[in-house]
């Protein structure tokens, strides 16, 4: 069953005025460190666009709020390939024929070829939406000169596959280092030539390096930067809120567990419920050793405490709770964090 | 405070112990500072073989087993070194001649203010993230931290199979998860920055080391600049903080290739080699990359130098190089082997196919991602000038020669491994091709400085 019925692409605009507002607009990687907090259920429905953008404005009609969002498809033969990264998303306001403008230049996969997009839409269950219209802008040099640089200050994302890998920068929808490396391919290659037709091949040597350095640098400055950025954002962050990055309020559970281990040193068994990555699961069970932490389905009836992180899995009703599939058990809340993050104690 | 006492203290333990190892072996190659950062690396491979012979005699992993034994061994090692002194009678290395600056070096100035602007930028995100904040990444709450924990609390080293206590890698080498150890056991309880600080320590230590035998061998602009040149690589200050082993094995492998060099350099003190075998052993004790992309290119690369330019009564002498490396560092697969359990974690490993399917990723991973910046743009144009150079050249066969075919076969056997066998998941997933290529990168880099600054030091001889 449809929940969300988008009745109309690209109707005729309707009699009255639309109303604008400005809605704010965010781009996936600057969320990445974030806390994967719980998403609301939502259903979704996907457009294809096809034109050549910079911006485009989106009337839509909704008595619900919606989530609009905007990726970025790269073709690549066999496949189409999205980067989630690269999405922008915006929060739009129910109500009858509004009117927002989506920014498309924001997400540095954006460049002034791109001739395609995915919009997606997404709302609460049953929500009635109808999308009236959705006009886009052509893109002008002032605004791809602009976009070029304010790409060049998106950082790179932190995220837990960073020890593994860099996405890296990318400007006008093309990577920075790729960008840079044949540039400074080129005038290598071209000065290299130089040198032997005519004859002068002692400066080459001199060039080689110094050119080199050159680019390096600049690439080196962009990442430093970050690296300046990210030191002084998690350093605030830790020692403000006791929080980091992508586990956000594990530390403080963690923190909060061991105290209550020290009351209760024997049997403390602890299970967890969660949606997520297992992360979460490898540091509670680091910093907890030797207390065991299971998923709640290897160790429920055993377990003396229950982590609850940002998860539809745990049903709770008069002091019972469950995570999926187990039996009830009593359990008392001991303490809740920020961003749906819960302890209990069994209490049987 | 009592807490950071005891880590300085444990840390002079460790160092002072390395270090009347090199003053044993080869204490008249090296300058007291090296001897001290050596001497760390040195001190911490030995604590993973105190560690391993705890394994082998099934003795508990705590305090007093560990530091008695340390101290034992520093109390032989003093009595050795009293006697030995009478021995000593080379003149220690002197100094090549330092950097003339001329073309490019005029900006010398310039170059050194962003280099250590940089370098400074990535310690001060490293020591911050070993330091004050927690522990983070896949790996290390797996099979690098929490394995050392593991055993920390067990005394003795875990070698569990599946993940239910939180590692399930047994195969990996315990010199990183020893190191840890032994930082914490003084201590009332396992801490988490004490535990990243003491792996940031050994980092240190080798890159001082680094810096310090590469200053001799080249000039200490060139030196500095090389270590510029590494941090600049943007996957390298994350692993600085909270590693995954990689950089260690990395570092084990530099430190041991430039104490070759500064053998061939000064053809005197033979006995300098046995610390580069040592080094390069213990990259092995690191990580199984360390025995396949460390100590086998050595022992090859070693052994086509000395048959190449020794006399053969010397090549016998030379023999027993290769031996100690490729003996030490293959104790742990045989300790593997007796317990029963598979070399690698992965047992498809050797299913040999080509996999097509590599190619574009790997471009991707070397020339579109960020983890190397725009290195892999330029390293192999240096070298398609470094070889050209070498074919015009007279003596085809100098240090820098040998570094570059080090690099290559590094270069070579990383690709093969992700292009021919089943690991090519963990490049199309992204894990671990791109740590990986890191080994080859810093050995070329290195191998470019030594062939640049070869080129500078005799355009200036020329002037």
């Amino acid at each position: 069953m449809i929940m969300i019925r988008i009745f109309a692409v690209f109707l005729l605009a309707l009699q009255f005025t639309p109303i604008s507002y400005a809605a704010e607009q965010k781009l996936a990687s600057e969320l990445s460190r974030e806390f994967f907090g719980l998403e609301p259920k939502m259903q979704q429905k996907n457009v294809p666009l096809k034109f050549k953008a910079e911006s485009m404005k989106i009337r839509y009609s909704s008595d619900v709020p919606l989530k609009f969002s905007v990726s970025y498809p790269e073709d690549r033969g066999e496949m189409v390939r999205i980067n989630p990264l690269d999405i922008i998303s915006i929060y739009a306001e129910p109500g009858e024929n509004r009117e927002i403008n989506v920014d498309l230049t924001m997400s540095p996969a954006w460049s002034p070829r791109r001739e395609e997009y995915n919009l997606y839409i997404a709302g609460e269950d049953g929500g009635v939406v109808s999308l009236n219209e959705v006009s886009p802008k052509s893109p002008s040099f002032g605004k791809t000169v602009k976009a070029f640089f304010s790409h060049l200050l998106v950082d790179e994302p932190k995220l837990l596959s960073s020890i593994n890998f860099f996405y890296g920068y990318k400007v006008l929808g093309v990577s920075f280092s790729k960008m840079l490396g044949f540039v400074a391919l080129i005038l290598i290659l071209s000065k290299v030539l130089y040198c032997y037709l005519f004859k002068k091949q002692k400066q080459l040597f001199s060039f080689l390096v110094f050119a080199s350095f050159i680019f390096i640098f600049i690439y080196d400055a962009r990442f430093s930067l970050d690296m300046i950025k990210t030191t002084f954002t998690d350093l605030s962050e830790w020692t403000s809120v006791h929080e980091y990055r992508q586990l956000g309020p594990l530390y403080k559970a963690a923190d909060y567990l061991k105290m209550d281990a020290d009351l209760d040193k024997k049997n403390m068994n602890i299970a967890m419920c969660f949606d997520s990555s297992d992360i979460v699961h490898k540091y509670l069970r680091y910093d907890l050793y030797p207390v065991p932490v299971r998923r709640a389905s290897d160790n429920w009836k055993d377990a003396t405490h229950l982590v609850s992180l940002a998860t539809n899995q745990l049903e709770e009703e008069e002091g019972m709770i469950s995570c999926g599939d187990t039996e009830k058990r009593h359990a008392i809340v001991l303490k809740t964090f920020s961003k749906d993050v819960s302890l209990y104690r069994f209490i049987e | 405070m009592i807490s950071f006492i005891l880590f300085i203290l444990s840390a002079l333990l460790l160092m002072y112990e390395g270090k009347l190892i090199v003053l044993i072996l080869a204490g008249q190659s090296f300058r007291k500072c090296e001897q001290y950062f050596i001497g760390f690396m040195l001190g911490v491979f030995v604590n993973a073989l105190i560690f391993f012979l705890c394994i082998i005699f099934r003795l508990p992993i705590n305090f007093v087993v560990i530091y008695i034994t340390h101290i034992l061994i520093v109390s032989a090692l003093v009595f050795v070194v009293n006697k030995e002194r009478l021995w000593f009678h080379f003149k220690p290395y002197g100094s090549l001649q330092i950097f003339e600056s001329g073309g490019v070096i005029n900006r010398r100035n310039i170059l050194m203010v962003l280099v250590t602007v940089s370098i400074v930028c990535k310690l001060l995100f490293s020591l911050s993230h070993a330091l004050f904040v927690p522990s983070y990444y896949y790996d290390t709450l797996s099979q690098w931290n929490t394995r050392a924990k593991i055993s920390y609390e067990d005394r003795q080293i875990a070698f569990d199979l599946t993940e239910v206590r939180g590692h399930s890698k047994p195969q990996y080498p315990i010199l990183v998860h020893s190191l840890q150890i032994y930082f914490n056991q003084p201590q009332a309880d396992w801490n988490d920055h004490r535990a990243n600080a003491s792996t940031l320590l050994l980092s240190i230590s080798a890159f001082a080391a680094f810096v310090l035998i590469l200053a001799r061998i080249t000039s200490p602009l060139f030196s500095f600049v090389c270590l510029g040149l590494f941090m600049m690589i943007p996957l390298v200050p994350l692993h600085l903080s909270q590693g995954y082993g990689d950089i260690h094995v990395i570092e084990y492998l530099l430190v041991g290739i430039l104490c070759t060099i500064l053998y061939i350099k000064s053809k005197k003190d033979y006995r300098a080699l046995i610390i580069s075998a040592l080094l390069v052993a213990a990259s092995s004790w690191v990580k199984m990359d360390g025995l396949i992309l460390g100590v086998i290119p050595f022992i090859f690369v070693f052994s086509f130098y000395f048959l190449y330019k020794c006399r053969s009564q010397d090549f016998k002498q030379m023999l027993h190089i290769p031996v100690i490396a490729f003996f030490l560092s293959i104790l742990w697969p045989i300790l593997l082997l007796i317990k029963g359990l598979p070399l690698s974690p992965h047992p498809e490993d050797l299913a040999i196919k080509l996999h097509t399917e590599a190619i574009i990723p790997i471009a991707e991973a070397l020339f579109s991602y960020g983890s190397f910046g725009i290195f892999w743009f330029l390293v192999p144009i240096f070298i398609i000038f470094q070889i050209y150079e070498f074919s015009k050249s007279k003596s085809k066969c100098d240090e820098s020669a040998l570094v570059l075919l080090f690099g290559l076969i590094v270069f070579v056997e990383s690709l093969v491994i992700f292009i021919f066998t089943p690991n090519v998941q963990y490049l199309l997933n992204g894990q671990t091709f791109s740590r990986t290529m890191l080994i080859p990168l810093f050995i070329m880099i290195l191998s470019l400085v030594l062939f640049f600054y070869k080129g500078s030091s005799s355009k200036c001889q020329e002037k």
